[in-house]
């Protein structure tokens, strides 16, 4: 089981007198960035992948 | 298998099990051109059992990191209309804080009573409006399916033509913009405003991106063609699910270990769903659409009335 001891400054309650979690500015800030950097690295990924394949099109083309 | 503890919601989940609903969520998001939370957030709910609140604070992030990879792919293909998606992006900033301040009303509410049984307000309300929403795009889409195919059986090269684009394209209050990249001349810059405040609010509501309404609404409602409306959908759910995902991110509804689990593998289920589409036409997916929507909102009720104590 994975649990975070090692994160504990970032996942810490700043105001646990208040009901439900109530999380640092740091935690907030990584909720943005961390799909962020993800999302920008699997598009590059991706669009390696495409021209290696000989194929470019973005997804969804025929879409809703 | 592999169990993780979620830091914020303080369950413990298997990992492989979450990039698995990923991977799901990611094939429907790149299939119909959606952000996926309308799948996310009720499977994690009826299937890891995640309080709604939690599903729909995260769901957000995951959205965000596949429409960032999704826009990123269309921005490639000239897909986008940068000016209609700016514009909406103004409406969907006021949108987004009025969805998410509805789920904190009801986060406070606490339990409610139903047919003498107890249940969490936000546990019975959104899962209402996740039904009708669902219910209400199905039939639509199954009937728009049907009424093209029937088109297309008379006349294999007709054109599709927006029922209401006319009536929409035509009001009056200005300012007025032109919208060469999405083929219009002339509309209200309020209607694109208004457009881009509902799917804010959806977004905020429901922890969806908001391209289960907006895609619809820019093909039926604006005329646009397809695949701009999918790429211009994205950039402006690129904006709509960040500012959703601070909002609540700062009300502590936002797990972010949750998120990067799916996150991983919804951008690969979304490479497997690309794939797919590219051999479907578009009548067919609305089609698919219809019943999987249908479907998702059975669940949904399903589960409620589990929850109530009727089965």
């Amino acid at each position: 089981m994975i649990e975070w001891p090692f994160a504990v400054s970032v996942f810490r309650d700043v105001r646990p007198d208040q009901d439900g979690f109530q999380p640092s500015f740091l935690y907030v800030a990584l909720c943005l960035l961390c799909p962020l950097v993800l999302g920008v690295l699997f598009a590059a990924l991706s669009g390696l992948i495409g021209r290696r394949a000989g194929r470019n099109k973005g997804k969804g083309e025929s879409g809703v | 298998m592999f169990e993780v503890t979620l830091p914020v919601i303080g369950v413990s989940v298997d990992a492989v099990a979450l990039v698995a609903l990923g991977v799901t969520v990611g094939f429907v998001s790149a299939f119909f051109g959606i952000g996926g939370g309308v799948i996310s957030v009720p499977m994690l709910h009826i299937l890891f059992g995640i309080p709604y609140n939690f599903a729909v604070g995260t769901s957000p992030a995951v959205i965000f990191g596949t429409t960032v990879s999704g826009t990123l792919g269309h921005r490639r293909d000239q897909h986008v209309d940068y000016k209609l998606g700016a514009y909406m992006v103004i409406g969907a900033v006021v949108g987004v804080e009025l969805g998410t301040s509805v789920v904190e009303v009801l986060k406070r509410a606490g339990t409610i009573v139903i047919a003498s049984r107890r249940i969490e307000a936000v546990d019975f309300v959104l899962p209402l409006i996740y039904a009708v929403i669902l219910t209400l795009m199905g039939v639509l889409f199954y009937l728009e399916s049907v009424r093209r195919i029937r088109e297309l059986r008379a006349d294999p090269s007709a054109p599709f033509v927006a029922p209401l684009s006319r009536f929409i394209r035509g009001a009056l209050w200005p300012p007025h913009i032109s919208l060469p990249t999405s083929g219009i001349e002339r509309i209200s810059l309020w209607t694109i405003v208004g457009f881009g405040l509902a799917q804010g609010f959806v977004a905020g509501l429901l922890g969806v991106g908001g391209g289960i309404v907006l895609v619809p609404v820019l093909i039926y409602l604006l005329g646009i063609p397809t695949v701009v409306a999918i790429g211009t959908s994205l950039f402006a759910t690129v904006f709509a699910s960040g500012i959703a995902t601070l909002s609540h991110a700062r009300k502590g509804n936002c797990d972010i270990v949750l998120a990067v689990c799916l996150l991983v593998g919804s951008t690969v289920g979304a490479q497997i769903g690309a794939f797919v589409v590219r051999k479907l036409r578009g009548v067919q997916i609305r089609r698919a659409f219809a019943f999987l929507a249908c479907a998702v909102a059975a669940v949904v009720v399903l589960k409620v009335l589990v929850k109530l104590g009727f089965f």
